[in-house]
């Protein structure tokens, strides 16, 4: 910070207040690790947004994807993390987008349409696979389909 | 045609980083469109800033750390030669402000900081400028984060900021909330993330 004489008064009093954020900055570390750090498995959110991509066919942009998957799932759907995910799954080469015509709905912006790529496709069906796999000969979930 | 909340819109244009920002936005008109809900819309554009900051910086993880590495470096090297160099205009702001240490306040708490701050963001930016946004968004985050133990102090100080001492030196914590504010703003001013920007979209 900026030097003033009379600062150094405080530095001991602003330690006390590290040892009160410290858990808090820990949990924030290792959640955005936990963001960082991503294996190939697809995560749940992902899976969903293959499914509503399927469903929704060309008429997939964020909010049709956000609507299709509040309608299924009963919450709502943060718009930007439905871009920040699908643009994941663009790099995996598990989605294609292509822009549209702006609107003046819209204010005069473009719609970014997604589909979903043959790689997509297998990776929904090797998730559903493992999925029913691991379903399989649980007692807990018994009665219940995966 | 209903106009979606002007300052939830104006914050989202701002400080939104990636090239989405511009097709969320629309996004978000067009539903606003449908449901009318202003909470809806702010609750959307508020959580799209972090969402997209995480984003970029995933995206750029090499690019996030030099932007970091840059802006502090700068700060430190900026932040402590300037103060000597303005001791001299204290005497000219204390006749102004009728007291020395208002005078002392207005330049190290408030226009000092603001300047280095300035300094900072627009050189963050200018050598990130693909990813300006984003990168003068996380230099500003990880100032405030720094100054995070000091801001918690304030809030639970908040009574003892408009205290002034016998000798009429402003409080400490007056001091350092306004350093903090000014070089909050001076970050995202030099960014350029307060000032207008054109709609562009990305493909």
């Amino acid at each position: 910070m900026i030097g003033h004489p009379a600062r150094n008064q405080s530095a001991s009093s602003h330690f006390s207040g590290i040892a009160v954020i410290r858990p808090f900055a820990i949990h924030l570390f290792l959640q955005y690790s936990e963001y960082m750090r991503e294996g190939d498995y697809l995560r749940n959110f992902d899976l969903m947004l293959l499914l509503a991509l399927l469903r929704l066919g060309d008429e997939a942009y964020g909010v049709t994807i956000a609507h299709e998957l509040e309608q299924h799932t009963g919450r709502e759907v943060v718009v930007a993390s439905v871009y920040s995910r699908l643009e994941r799954l663009q790099e995996r080469g598990l989605v294609t987008s292509s822009l549209g015509d702006p609107t003046p709905e819209r204010g005069g912006r473009a719609k970014r349409y997604f589909s979903i790529t043959g790689a997509g496709i297998r990776e929904i069906r090797d998730a559903r696979r493992s999925l029913m796999n691991m379903w399989k000969g649980l007692p807990e979930l018994k009665g219940e389909k995966a | 045609m209903t106009q979606p909340p002007r300052i939830a819109t104006w914050m989202l244009k701002h400080f939104g980083s990636g090239p989405d920002n511009d097709t969320l936005l629309g996004d978000l008109a067009e539903q606003y469109q449908r449901n009318g809900s202003s909470m809806w819309y702010w609750r959307q554009a508020l959580k799209a800033i972090p969402v997209s900051l995480f984003k970029e910086i995933r995206g750029h993880k090499w690019i996030a750390g030099r932007a970091l590495l840059t802006g502090w470096t700068v700060w430190v090297i900026f932040g402590f030669g300037p103060v000597a160099a303005m001791i001299p205009l204290h005497v000219p702001l204390a006749f102004f402000f009728s007291h020395r240490y208002v005078g002392e306040l207005v330049v190290n708490g408030t226009l000092l900081p603001l300047l280095v701050g300035m300094i900072c963001g627009w050189l963050v930016a200018l050598l990130h400028r693909k990813q300006g946004t984003a990168v003068v968004l996380l230099f500003a985050t990880s100032f405030i984060l720094l100054h995070l133990p000091l801001l918690w102090k304030i809030v639970f100080n908040f009574h003892s900021l408009l205290k002034v001492s016998r000798g009429g030196i402003p409080s400490l914590y007056a001091q350092s909330a306004a350093e903090v504010g000014a070089a909050f703003l001076g970050i995202l001013l030099g960014g350029g993330l307060l000032l207008n920007q054109s709609n562009t979209v990305t493909n």
